[in-house]
């Protein structure tokens, strides 16, 4: 956490976000506040619809565009803050120096290019250099994320590859330019397991030999454990427990946070049924009043249905958004 | 892994190409329009090659001869040779066919993608768009013509125009389909422009429905363009133009009925062969036809 303070490459203050719908202007995310330092990984975890995808698109200004606004908050990238960007330097700033992987890699490629046009039309964007050259480096691209035959590859249109090469190919064309961050949404999804270890690893490599930050969004707390430095979870558009993964992990302090680590199956004890946490993400255009997690939390009390808790300090950098904190 | 493998081994140009020109030769009726539409456009290109006869010299001593050995088509009331008229008629109507839809075409896809793109201007370029669509094209004809005088650009200044709503909806509902898509966003993310992600991805991707669709649209604009010119918004007179020719051979319906009916079958052929190459065009290029 020192190196983090010392040299935070992301640092995201208070961020709010809104969405125009047809019933009105619906706030996804509000004051959400976290920060990734250089060769770290932040996971962010949380249900469906709880604001993990708002947040990177929020980042990299990619809200859908009338619709998205962010209302407040800062985004601090390299002490330059990307809210207040030009739509021409900003993207600048998508593809060299953030890049981002979404989780649906069935749609995430041009059908009507070969994927070797596009890993170069990537790479062109951001960089002068001759054809060959990139032609060269998307090769190195499709090797690293271990794509076979990367050769012929290069010359297949995105159709002719299954899902997983499909994402692969997504992956190698956000890393094309060696991003100093790089957020990745569910990335591995749609990958099975010994290819999703080979990403994680790829992933693992470039954060340490370049440096590379990592925002990765995910369900998976298996990948969580595995990958994360920092953890942060989302509820309702808010971060109710946010620390490092050994304390995340080994003392959730907000009743979400362990209900969710509860409700991961163990293979040493086998149970009838999983547990799970009750009810639904309440909808963002009614919020429940006071904490947005009351209604379904098992210790609630009548505060929580008045005020709502904001992140404080349980025991050193884990924080929490709950009024029972600390809970041992 | 098979699948793949028989994938990779045949590139995707040696797959759909001829899966499209298999499909065109399947559908017979399309494939003998489609020589009938090549053997009636070089026609009109070597007109000068196939006749003899000058469209343009009168002869009064031969007025209104039928058709027969020497004047295939017969001759009309001046007694020009009626085969060399509509194989220049043809010419003109097809040449200010195309130049108009090209024209309309590129003006109407490039206001219909700008609309589904750029989410700010689509009310203001759709509904002007309405505007031009609530006036009758043969009025708007009319009106072009009042203000530019009759002549063949009138007539493809009016086509054109006519033509750049239709198609600037079709474009425009190809291409909200593509912005919508997750690899429009992906593009963003890798810092590419506006330009390219416009030219690239959304313009690529709804080229075959906006291509099929003007295919569609050229049966009509010839039609429309020989209205225009039977109203006589068209080339003034001694020119050859399918639809002045109707309206001067209209006149002599009763006496020497071939003289009007000669281009009315010209154009009747034309926009047949064209209206069933471009549901050809449609079921050959629509993915949700195939079977």
């Amino acid at each position: 956490m020192t190196q983090a303070e010392a040299n935070p490459l992301l640092r995201v203050t208070r961020l709010r976000t809104s969405i125009a719908t047809d019933m009105g202007r619906m706030v996804v995310i509000s004051d959400v506040s976290f920060e990734v330092g250089a060769g770290r990984t932040l996971c962010i975890v949380g249900e469906s619809g709880c604001g993990k995808s708002i947040t990177s698109l929020s980042i990299m200004r990619l809200l859908p565009k009338p619709q998205g606004r962010i209302e407040a908050g800062h985004v601090s990238f390299l002490g330059r803050d990307l809210t207040a960007l030009s739509e021409r330097e900003m993207r600048q700033v998508r593809g060299r120096d953030i890049s981002i992987v979404f989780q649906e890699p069935m749609t995430a490629l041009n059908p009507v290019f070969t994927i070797g046009s596009q890993l170069t039309e990537a790479l062109l964007a951001h960089e002068r250099c001759g054809t060959a050259q990139a032609r060269a480096r998307a090769l190195g691209a499709l090797r690293e994320v271990g794509i076979p035959d990367p050769e012929s590859r290069l010359d297949a249109y995105p159709h002719q590859l299954s899902g997983g090469q499909r994402q692969r190919v997504v992956i190698a064309m956000a890393l094309l330019c060696r991003p100093k961050l790089l957020i990745a949404d569910e990335p591995t999804t749609a990958l099975d397991v010994t290819v999703q270890a080979q990403i994680l690893e790829l992933f693992r490599q470039l954060r340490n030999s370049h440096g590379m930050g990592l925002i990765l969004i995910t369900h998976d707390l298996g990948v969580v454990a595995e990958m994360a430095d920092d953890v942060i979870v989302m509820y309702a558009g808010r971060v109710v427990e946010a620390g490092p993964v050994a304390s995340i992990f080994n003392r959730p302090q907000h009743p979400y946070t362990i209900g969710l680590l509860g409700s991961l199956p163990k293979v040493s004890e086998r149970q009838g049924r999983l547990p799970i946490v009750p009810g639904t993400v309440p909808n963002l255009m009614a919020l429940p009043e006071g904490c947005g997690f009351h209604p379904r939390c098992p210790l609630a009390q009548r505060r929580c249905a008045v005020d709502l808790p904001l992140l404080n300090a349980v025991h050193g950098d884990h924080r929490a958004a709950c009024w029972l904190a600390p809970l041992d | 892994m098979t699948q793949q493998s028989v994938a990779v081994a045949a590139p995707r140009s040696a797959r759909t190409t001829p899966r499209a020109l298999q499909r065109l030769l399947k559908d017979k009726i399309a494939l003998v329009m489609l020589i009938l539409l090549v053997l009636i456009i070089l026609g009109a290109i070597f007109a000068p090659l196939l006749t003899s006869f000058d469209p343009y010299r009168t002869s009064l001593r031969n007025r209104n001869v039928p058709p027969g050995a020497l004047h295939l088509f017969g001759t009309d009331e001046q007694g020009r040779d009626l085969l060399a008229r509509v194989l220049f008629g043809i010419r003109l109507t097809l040449a200010s066919g195309f130049i108009s839809l090209f024209l309309g075409g590129i003006v109407g896809t490039a206001i219909g993608v700008c609309a589904a793109y750029y989410k700010r201007a689509d009310n203001i370029l759709m509904r002007a768009m309405d505007t031009v669509l609530s006036f009758p094209a043969i009025l708007l004809g009319l009106a072009i013509a009042g203000i530019s005088g009759p002549g063949t650009w009138s007539v493809i200044l009016a086509l054109a125009i006519s033509t750049v709503p239709p198609i600037a909806r079709v474009a425009r509902s190809s291409a909200l389909s593509v912005v919508n898509q997750d690899y429009l966003v992906a593009a963003r993310a890798l810092g590419l422009g506006d330009p390219t992600i416009l030219r690239r991805y959304v313009l690529r991707n709804c080229a075959p429905s906006i291509l099929v669709y003007v295919t569609l649209r050229f049966g009509q604009v010839i039609l429309l363009g020989a209205s225009l010119s039977f109203l006589g918004l068209g080339a003034p007179p001694p020119a050859a133009e399918l639809g002045t020719m109707v309206s001067q051979g209209r006149a002599l319906l009763f006496t020497a009925p071939h003289v009007a009916l000669v281009p009315c079958f010209a154009i009747f052929i034309i926009v047949l062969i064209l209206n069933v190459l471009g549901d050809a065009a449609r079921d050959i290029f629509d993915p949700k036809i195939q079977q």
